[in-house]
């Protein structure tokens, strides 16, 4: 069992930005991440850019530039330990968190924990959709950008929302075609025998060999949750998620939680709270606890702010 | 099951060139055998990319109902993707890096440990 004073689960933008503030005021810190590669949604969203750089000291650009940087600037600190290829599989008492990876289990007793596990998609069962061929949209992303290979040549897209449209320019760009999109999860279809080779949206059947759901992203809150911290469904979070305040303090106590596993937001959103969460965990000083949550202030969307707020209130007692 | 599907090994789906991630670094290959056949994948890629770059979607075969499964999440939470790898069963390819001299085969049901234990 190691022992430290703070654990981060995650190693995309949020959970960087929370282990840099922590490791920065000097707490020991232990990165958790179970990808090969630090960076998170930045290595297979890599239409992303980087603008607000919530309060994190690196050059705004695309998302992949960002994932390099922010893994040089772990690199630079002596009290922060980067375990890549390990996860995290359990949050138990006194917030001990179980840990292995292809070779071997241990725990880590950290005197507090700061979840930045990111999102999952949220996938809508419809007629054939479990279909070899049919899969999610990161199931995409992630084929394509980080293991480089194509899932399929011929796509339909299941969505109609950003995730949609962030999809397609993926597909583009890797010079396969989408012949057609649908909003609706009630009107669509997959067929083929042993594989998808059809898709019927409505009266129209396509030929095609791949068909992506890319319908959003939902919290993944999985270790908040099995270490018992309340939740709710907010729909303007994406789904269900962890009380919590403006920090990332859950219910229990030494648990915070910060980034799209606290409420899909955008790039600046989650980096400016994995800060303010990495900083209140670590115990700062009261004035950079202040910038960092006015930084946050100023990049949260108003959606967003009211959000959490409501969380938290109805949160006592709940 | 036919192995109709193995016989024409298809490298094309590998992105050798990409806009935005450039060139792909070449890599050292490692040989696999799926079902029997012998193939080749980059060292240390998930068993799935290794599959899906010559061409092969096809995971496993439901127990009751014989329907073909294959990458669905694409990211160790669904377990479509599962196979049986050097005799374990349920191995979950889409998170499991295929090492040189690894047999792959796909998983009927629920799969047949060595010792018959199903
Ligand atoms: S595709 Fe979901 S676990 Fe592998």
């Amino acid at each position: 069992m190691r022992q430290v004073d703070v654990a981060v689960v995650g190693g995309g933008p949020a959970g960087i930005a929370a282990a840099i503030a922590s490791a920065e005021i000097g707490a020991s810190t232990i990165l958790i991440d179970e990808h090969a590669n630090i960076g998170g949604q930045l290595r297979w969203r890599i239409g992303l850019t980087l603008k607000d750089t919530g309060g994190l000291d690196v050059e705004p650009g695309p998302g992949l530039v960002v994932a390099d940087a922010l893994a040089g600037r772990l690199s630079q600190f002596d009290n922060l330990t980067i375990l890549t290829g390990t996860v995290a599989w359990g949050l138990f008492d006194d917030n001990v968190i179980g840990i292995s990876n292809d070779s071997e289990a241990d725990e880590i007793k950290p005197d507090s924990v700061i979840l930045a596990t990111g999102s999952t998609d949220i996938a809508l069962p419809f007629p054939g959709w479990t279909l070899p061929g049919v899969m999610t949209a990161r199931a995409a992303q992630t084929f394509m950008h980080v293991h480089r290979v194509l899932p399929g040549r011929t796509w339909v897209i299941l969505g109609d929302g950003e995730e949609a449209d962030e999809l397609q320019g993926d597909l583009e760009r890797a010079g396969v075609d989408v012949i057609a999109r649908s909003a609706n999860p009630d009107d669509i279809r997959a067929s083929g025998t042993n594989r998808l080779t059809h898709v019927e949206i409505g009266a129209d059947v396509y030929e095609a060999d791949a068909l992506a759901i890319a319908l959003g992203r939902q919290p993944d809150a999985e270790l908040a949750l099995h270490a018992q911290a309340k939740s709710a469904f907010v729909s303007d979070l994406g789904g269900f998620t962890v009380h919590r305040d403006e920090s990332g303090r859950t219910s229990e106590p030494g648990v915070f939680i910060a980034g799209d596993a606290a409420g899909i937001g955008s790039l600046g959103e989650v980096i400016a709270e994995g800060r303010l969460a990495g900083l209140s965990a670590a115990g700062a000083s009261a004035t950079s606890l202040d910038a960092a949550r006015k930084t946050l202030e100023e990049i949260s969307s108003d959606r967003r702010k009211n959000a959490i707020a409501n969380l938290w209130t109805i949160g006592t007692g709940v | 099951m036919s192995d109709s599907r193995h016989s024409e090994p298809d490298q094309s789906r590998r992105i050798h060139e990409h806009p935005l991630l450039g060139e792909l670094e070449t890599a050292d290959m490692v040989n696999i055998t799926v079902d029997g056949q012998q193939l080749q994948a980059r060292s240390g890629e998930p068993i799935a990319a290794a599959l899906m770059a010559n061409g092969i979607d096809i995971c496993r075969a439901m127990p009751e109902s014989g329907e073909s499964r294959g990458v669905f999440c694409g990211v160790g939470r669904c377990s479509d993707c599962l196979m049986t790898v050097d005799a374990v069963l349920n191995v979950r390819t889409c998170v499991t890096p295929v090492y040189d001299g690894m047999r792959i085969e796909t998983q009927h049901g629920l799969g047949t440990w060595l010792d018959g234990q199903p």
